[in-house]
């Protein structure tokens, strides 16, 4: 049984789930929760089969309907939708499962399983659609159930707010990005169909469509349609300068942060620039902008995470530079080809399990110890056994820990999912990038924001589970609900990367035919390499072995840095941690951007001068001119009813004088 | 509340009845002219009524004509005018009236 | 014989001054003697192409036009009447309730 008849059941599920628990949620027990986790389940399960579908077949998964004109709606599966799928259904699900234990005291519980269900479905929609529009449209949908999500507690003033910022900083990445699709269908419909002489119906903005004939769009228009596509994905993966919203929106509970802002959500941007990853091959100027704000984005927000203290918002911001990390990678494709596609995609996923873990293992201290604040907490790991060790593994998968050398040996990289996927990109990507290119920039982001990643995250965990207990609470453990989801996904951050890598790449790259991609990149001037897998290993085997150590040093530099600061304490920070040291004061006020964007640019420049003098212009110009006519012709009215005297006399003057008038000009016309 | 003072619009009464008087001047001596109308010029088609007597000479003027005329040709308008002076008798008869208290 | 333009004349100055006496005059009864003004103006007219053209059609018109002008001025003196009464004087100046 092909699995094409019912891959419309993937979206269409939780969909059905959403209705049903907006409706009926009061009534069941735990809010309606078990709908949207079985309607995940089946999903999931049907991901699954798809998966082994196509690793069987080679053949992606098409089903297509006609909408109107030159557009269709319609689902695409091939290697990268598919494990996006399986990464999506699976992640959504436990984190469902761990919300029935974690919003257990909350009264509005089928709300937020209804928008998480919603939520998912948009995502899935985004995933699966083979056309740009429909993608547009789901990823639209997602940063609404976003926005709903994040203003879960609406109640809250600060949680509004940040709902509201996520919204509209994401909404500007949207214009940007339906800006770029209005010109790639102008272009499609001008330089494309021309050419395409139909048997069939053909649709402008179907992803083959577009690929097939990316050699006829003229390549300046092409690369203003990925620098645009590019600036969406900047809004909704929190790039900069788009990031702000990404902390703020911690204002949501934790299973929303983790499972919009760490494993599905935040990376549909990177989804997006993958997707169109032969648009981008053949413009590589673009390209090179995804790698510089990529990897720029991950040194940046690395530094701010060191001086936060809300435990989350130092995993927001790991989360927008491992975001960074990223479009880093992809952004290397201009040298490595279709591969940079495959690092990226590892990255993510890995990152989505080893992060979603963290922010749950973050929401079980919060909810156990009722607080947010690092400074606040202390010593839990006598009481939280699980969740310690658990928060270890995800911690030491952030931080890319790992043993170099040995996959010479074994034949598979062996360390956690973070360190083989994060070494994947700073040597097989940057390294070997700037050995083509002589460009070190990239390798310097990457090892540095490595540096910076392991200090806070293991800040972060030296302060929340060893040491004296700062305060007097009392942790206890969280239930086997949750427990159990964290333990599944410290395993998988633990043993997916170890044990996938190799297929995994091979899967994914088998997404786009190398051919066509060196054709495409010889377009855009850029000609790669022929194997790029094989050079790659090539040029990595041969690299100096300090290249190949430095990412291990910044894992494990950074993970002893942070346990002699803040475990063992021989170096006390309290004299340059301060507001008075002027370095941590610009990290700690996050570089002044609040003040940049809200007070200069959106209140003085914005407000002060366009607003103000729109406003003076309407009322004094416009209004002016139109008060202007009218009291004129009143002006002229009250001269000219003088006229009226009401004395008949003068009446009788004004029709002699009508009648000379006439006579004259009759006389006139019978004389001459 | 404030009318235009009179004497400005005697200066207009005066211009106005100027202007008229040049019009109508204007326009007869230029269609008329100014030469005597001779009137053997008038054509022999239109006709004139003339009073024939018993001598059978004619004539085309005259208080008898105009009596003549008056009740053959022209006894309808004549019986008109007769109402319309009664009417005109009785409507200001009235109007004039003293009003009873 | 003169020349039938030199009767026109006469009769348009005599007509306009009854206009301007019309327009000027603030008397009702001096307003009724002009409006009997112009109505001898165009009688002359009538009588001077009447007399010109050997024809007493002009004649007998000019009747009907003497007594409807009679009546008219009956009606006229009849409404002064009725103005002095409520005014106790004959000023057409000041009727001028519809004005602006």
């Amino acid at each position: 049984m092909a699995v094409d008849n019912i891959v419309y059941l993937i979206p269409a599920l939780p969909v059905l789930a959403f209705v049903l628990t907006l409706a009926f949620g009061k009534k069941l027990p735990s809010g309606g929760g078990y709908i949207p986790i079985l309607a995940i389940a089946i999903s999931c399960i049907i991901s699954v089969l798809a998966f082994l579908q196509i690793n069987e077949t080679g053949v992606p998964i098409e089903v297509s309907a006609h909408w109107f004109s030159v557009l269709n709606v319609g689902i695409l599966i091939d290697p990268l939708a598919s494990v996006m799928l399986m990464m999506v259904t699976f992640v959504s699900l436990l984190i469902h499962i761990y919300a029935i234990g974690y919003m257990a005291h909350d009264p509005a519980k089928p709300r937020y399983f209804a928008e998480t269900a919603l939520f998912t479905a948009a995502m899935l929609g985004v995933v699966l659609s083979d056309n740009i529009l429909q993608f547009f449209i789901a990823w639209e949908l997602v940063g609404l159930c976003s926005y709903l999500l994040i203003g879960f507690w609406f109640r809250k003033p600060s949680a509004a707010a940040a709902g509201k910022k996520a919204f509209l900083t994401t909404r500007v990445g949207d214009v940007l990005f339906l800006a770029g699709i209005v010109i790639l269908f102008f272009n499609m419909r001008e330089h494309v169909l021309p050419h395409i002489t139909g048997h069939e119906t053909v649709y402008l903005l179907q992803f083959s469509t577009i690929f097939e004939n990316i050699h006829l769009i003229p390549s300046g228009q092409l690369t203003i349609i990925t620098l645009l596509f590019f600036g969406g994905a900047v809004g909704k993966s929190g790039q900069f300068p788009l990031h702000v919203w990404l902390p703020d929106a911690m204002e949501g509970p934790t299973t929303v942060s983790a499972l919009i802002h760490a494993a599905t959500m935040v990376t549909a941007g990177v989804y997006l620039v993958a997707r169109t990853f032969p648009m981008f091959i053949a413009a590589p100027d673009s390209l090179m902008v995804v790698a510089y704000v990529g990897g720029f984005t991950a040194l940046f927000a690395s530094t701010m995470g060191l001086v936060m203290n809300d435990i989350k918002r130092v995993l927001a911001f790991s989360t927008i530079s491992q975001l960074g990390y990223m479009m880093l990678a992809l952004g290397m494709g201009s040298v490595i080809g279709a591969a940079a596609v495959g690092f990226a995609m590892f990255h993510l996923i890995n990152h989505a399990f080893f992060k979603a873990c963290l922010f749950l293992c973050a929401g079980s201290v919060i909810h156990s110890t009722g607080t947010n604040d690092l400074r606040e907490m202390g010593g839990l790991m006598s009481k939280m056994k699980v969740t310690g060790i658990t928060m270890l593994f995800a911690s030491l998968a952030l931080a890319g820990i790992g043993i170099p050398f040995i996959n010479k040996i074994v034949g598979f990289p062996v360390g956690t999912s973070g360190f083989v996927s994060k070494d994947a990109i700073i040597l097989d990507a940057t390294y070997v990038f700037a050995h083509m290119t002589h460009d070190w920039i990239p390798f310097a982001f990457g090892i540095l924001a490595a540096l910076l990643t392991a200090i806070y995250t293991f800040r972060l965990w030296f302060m929340a589970f060893t040491g004296k207990p700062r305060q007097e609470r009392h942790p206890h453990e969280s239930p086997a609900t949750m427990t159990g989801v964290l333990s599944i996904l410290a395993i998988f951050a633990l043993v997916f990367g170890m044990l996938t890598f190799v297929p995994f790449l091979d899967f994914v790259n088998s997404t786009y035919d190398p051919e066509k991609i060196n054709h495409l990149a010889e377009l855009g001037g850029n000609p790669i390499l022929e194997d790029p897998m094989h050079e790659i290993h090539h040029t990595v085997d041969h690299a100096s072995p300090i290249i190949i150590l430095l990412p291990v040093i910044a894992g494990v530099g950074g993970l002893l840095l942070a346990w002699v600061i803040y475990n063992r304490r021989w170096i006390s920070v309290a004299s340059i941690g301060n507001m008075r040291n002027p370095l941590f004061a610009i990290l700690a006020k996050r570089y002044y951007q609040h003040e940049i964007f809200i007070e200069l640019i959106s209140l003085k420049f914005t407000y002060g001068v366009l607003a103000l003098t729109s406003e003076f212009s309407d009322r004094k110009i416009v209004d002016g001119i139109i008060d202007g006519i009218s009291s004129f012709i009143i002006g002229g009215a009250e001269v000219l009813k003088k006229i009226q005297t009401g004395v008949v006399q003068n009446y009788a003057t004004a029709t002699v004088l009508g009648v000379g008038l006439i006579a004259l000009i009759l006389s006139f016309r019978e004389v001459f | 509340m404030e009318q235009l003072p009179s004497k400005s619009w005697n200066i207009i009464n005066l211009v106005t009845a100027l202007m008229l008087m040049a019009v109508l001047v204007f326009a007869i001596v230029s269609v008329v002219g100014l030469e005597p109308l001779v009137p053997s010029t008038l054509p022999e088609s239109v006709p004139i009524d003339y009073t024939v007597w018993e001598d059978g000479s004619k004539d085309a003027s005259g208080i008898e004509h105009v009596g003549g005329l008056l009740f053959t040709k022209y006894v309808i308008p004549f019986e008109v005018l007769a109402l319309i002076l009664l009417a005109a008798l009785l409507g200001s008869l009235y109007m004039a009236k003293k009003e009873d208290e | 014989m003169l020349p039938v333009s030199y009767y026109l004349i006469v009769a348009a100055i005599v007509f306009c001054i009854g206009v301007y006496g019309v327009m000027t005059l603030r008397s009702g009864i001096m307003i009724m003697m002009c409006i009997e003004l112009m109505l001898n103006a165009a009688n002359i007219n009538l009588i001077a192409f009447a007399s010109h053209f050997s024809q007493v059609n002009g004649h007998v018109f000019v009747l009907f036009s003497i007594a409807l002008a009679a009546a008219e001025a009956a009606i006229g003196f009849a409404i002064l009447m009725s103005i002095f009464r409520s005014k106790n004087n004959v000023n057409i100046d000041n009727i001028n309730i519809l004005r602006w």
